[in-house]
């Protein structure tokens, strides 16, 4: 199937209420929807046989601040080995209740990842059998990949940082004696 | 009385064992907290992040062209395929055509990077195992790839030699020459690994039925690329969705049975057979012309959404100069974009809002997806072959952790 | 089972045929190098240590203070302060740090009159970091060692004007660039 008329089905036929909007761009199709229903959803994308998205892709967040609200969306890559076609769902968090369902009861895959968007985003997760920090170490305070979070870093270093600088300021006044 | 005592003091418990971010075997700095009952694994947690350096933020503040050796770092083994799929990437968000005679340089070098990144992952996985020889005999096909890298481009490791829209510079008839006499050569030295390991009693009983992986299984768990294979499924997307030269060669899609680690292990040697064949092919049918395409980005591209003047060509410096309007200098929009890199498919999901910098960038890296793997697969198995399967799903840290 | 399985059981056959491998291996000729003793010259456009070309008129260097390569460098290592008076920029302070350094030759590429390349030296380990901050005279005397270990007359970088690439998207000072000759001093015996 076309991956436009797969959007077309969503909205029209089965979710009417759901489906915020659709795009298309250079053959890719995004549909927007609400957080609300989106275990049910991709539940449908990954069990209709006509469409049969089994293989998840990618699960990860994206920040719009000042851009658009609401400010976060997470973002579902779905493909389909059998079938050959690929959509994209993004799903719109806002910024004051930034909770959405976990999908990991669908595709075990997506665990990490979903682990990995609260690290970065602060999105958290609803029935997510193992919710904490993956990259940044489990102490680390901020989100890092907001846009309000600077590219140098925090201006309060980590505590674990502060030692390596201290030990590295030491180090630089070693003079070798030959 | 005394049957109850000694039973009491017979009780066992589980050992908590630590394989710690420095451990020879696990190809970088993976952390594995085991849970052992005497020497079989009960469960296994995986933590990553000891190599994380912030790729996808720095990204959002650097150009287009300015974020191309960043991506070398990815999964620094094989950098070309790393470059490679990030140009693929951009020139589908811009709409621009590489020329013919670029696809087929790119195509030459992707394979020759898998063929050489599956040598490694062969050298380490058969050593880890306890096989030696390999390693030694395979660095010698290894340094012979690299030595053509370095004739094309001058590095040998971290290249930074696609560009989008095409490749840097061309490459040379000697070049040329000496891949051909490499593609001719090559099989007879698969041959001498095979003779090495692959009918050995020793090798046979390290991984036959070990991991096994049901296919429904492995693609819920999002692995790709011969992880995945081995397993029955034949997802490769290089056929699937094909990029630069791939319509025009013919290869097969080499496809296991059981999904343990002997069958992900012929899957990758016939791999490199098929590699060895797409590499032929590509030099027999090389066409001539341009390396770049003309509408493709220059080197200083400006950061902002301000259009460059053309330089005044009296001037004997030419400095860059901007106009002051700000408009689109690149297409806005969205998309994802995967490549068929040696350990699994790289997608590049690029949001690009006009400006010469990106939105946001995302990479979906194989390594990621295989580690959150390795606790279904270790479970139930030994610790030595915690060692096998680290080894099978082939994973680099700097891949996994960006 | 047949009887050669049985005779590979008991023969170990399989482990012959690799031990006989390995010991054909062990008589022939070995692959490897003995580096220091033996060294391999790199390729030309192996990317190495930096230096600024010196010109044959005016005997130093010829940058002009466009900051091209600054701007493009993706480890920011390049500092440069310029003067600017009538119209023409002079250099002041051109420093590479050559620790931060990840070599990947844009800055080379994007120099509008070859002024800075990427030599083939790439053994030049010291002791202490100051060594490592590259300045003008610094730059300029790795260029003349580099050229005093050159047997061509001439040099041209293989990244001041890449083979394949449309000329037209070059700016004039690379189009009209030429192969720079190279003076090698008489020995005096």
């Amino acid at each position: 199937m076309e991956p436009t008329e797969i959007a077309g089905l969503l909205k029209k036929e089965r979710f009417p209420l759901e489906v915020k909007g659709i795009t298309e761009f250079r053959g890719q199709v995004s549909v927007t929807v609400g957080k609300g229903k989106i275990v049910e959803i991709l539940q449908f994308l990954h069990d209709t046989p006509e469409l049969s998205f089994d293989y998840l892709e990618d699960l990860c967040g994206m920040d719009y601040l000042g851009r658009k609200e609401p400010r976060f969306e997470v973002v579902y890559h779905l493909y389909s080995m059998d079938h050959r076609h690929r959509i994209r769902i993004k799903a719109e968090v806002p910024e004051e209740d930034c909770v959405i369902d976990s999908v990991v009861d669908i595709w075990e895959g997506a665990n990490w990842h979903e682990r990995e968007c609260l690290d970065m985003f602060g999105i958290v997760f609803n029935g997510h059998p193992d919710l904490r920090r993956i990259l940044m170490p489990e102490d680390w305070e901020g989100y890092p990949l907001r846009k309000d979070y600077p590219v140098e870093g925090p201006e309060k270093k980590w505590r674990g940082f502060v030692e390596v600088l201290d030990k590295a300021e030491r180090f630089k006044q070693f003079e070798w004696k030959g | 009385m005394e049957q109850m005592e000694i039973e009491k003091d017979l009780q066992t418990r589980e050992l908590t064992l630590n394989m710690g971010p420095q451990h020879p075997a696990t190809h970088g700095v993976l952390r594995l907290v085991l849970e052992l009952d005497g020497e079989t694994v009960i469960k296994c947690t995986p933590h990553v992040g000891y190599l994380h350096r912030g790729t996808e933020k720095l990204s959002e503040n650097r150009t287009y062209i300015y974020a191309l050796p960043l991506m070398d770092r990815l999964d620094y083994i094989s950098s070309m395929s790393n470059d490679v799929g990030y140009c693929v990437a951009v020139e589908r968000l811009f709409g621009i055509e590489a020329p013919e005679r670029a696809k087929y340089i790119r195509t030459i070098m992707s394979e020759m990077t898998r063929i050489s990144s599956h040598i490694i992952w062969l050298a380490t996985h058969a050593l880890d195992i306890g096989a030696m020889t390999v390693f030694l005999y395979s660095f010698r096909e290894r340094e012979w790839l690299i030595d053509l890298f370095e004739m094309t481009c001058g590095a040998r490791l971290t290249v930074s030699y696609p560009r989008i829209g095409g490749v840097r510079c061309d490459v040379s008839r000697e070049f040329l020459d000496s891949l051909y006499k490499f593609t001719e050569e090559f099989p007879k030295r698969i041959e001498e690994y095979e003779t090495l390991i692959d009918q050995n009693r020793i090798w046979l009983q390290r991984t036959k039925g070990i991991g096994v992986i049901s296919a429904r299984d492995a693609v819920h768990c999002g692995l790709t690329g011969p992880t995945l294979r081995g397993s029955g499924v034949s997802y490769d997307v290089r056929k699937h969705e094909p990029y630069d030269a791939y319509p025009f060669v013919d290869f097969e899609v080499p496809v296991g049975e059981n999904g343990d680690v002997y069958d992900r292990y012929r899957c990758r040697m016939e791999e490199l057979r098929q590699s060895n064949r797409i590499i032929r092919q590509c030099i027999e049918k090389m066409p001539d012309g341009h390396i770049l395409a003309d509408d493709a980005p220059d080197l200083d591209m400006p950061p902002e959404g301000r259009k460059r003047l053309i330089p005044d060509m009296s001037l004997s410096h030419a400095c860059i100069s901007l106009s002051d309007e700000c408009e689109h200098i690149t297409p806005a929009g969205e998309f994802y974009s995967p490549t068929e890199v040696p350990k699994g498919e790289l997608g590049f999901y690029i949001v690009s809002d006009g400006s010469g910098m990106p939105y946001r960038m995302r990479f979906r890296s194989p390594s990621f997806v295989h580690a959150s793997a390795l606790p279904r697969l270790c479970k139930g198995h030994m610790v030595a072959d915690v060692i096998a399967l680290i080894g099978t799903i082939d994973i680099v840290l700097g891949e996994c952790d960006r | 089972m047949t009887l050669r399985d049985i005779a590979k059981k008991i023969f170990f056959l399989e482990i012959m045929k690799g031990l006989a491998l390995t010991f054909r291996t062990m008589i022939n000729h070995p692959v490897t190098r003995r580096y220091p003793k033996v060294k391999r010259d790199p390729f030309p456009g192996f990317r190495g240590r930096h230096a600024f070309v010196r010109d044959s008129e005016t005997g130093r260097e010829k940058c002009v203070a466009c900051l091209k390569c600054s701007i493009v460098c993706p480890s920011r290592c390049i500092r440069i302060e310029y003067k600017e008076t009538e119209g023409e920029r002079i250099l002041e302070r051109y420093e590479i740090e050559a620790l931060r350094c990840v070599f990947c030759g844009y800055c080379a590429e994007v120099c509008p009159v070859c002024a800075l390349v990427l030599t083939e030296v790439y053994e030049y380990a010291d002791y202490s970091r100051e060594h490592f901050l590259f300045d003008r005279e610094r730059l300029l005397k790795n260029w003349d060692d580099f050229s005093s270990g050159l047997k061509t007359d001439t040099y041209f970088n293989k990244f001041w004007r890449p083979e394949g690439i449309d000329i037209k998207r070059m700016p004039v000072g690379k189009r009209l660039q030429e192969p720079i000759p190279i003076k090698h001093e008489e020995k005096v015996l």
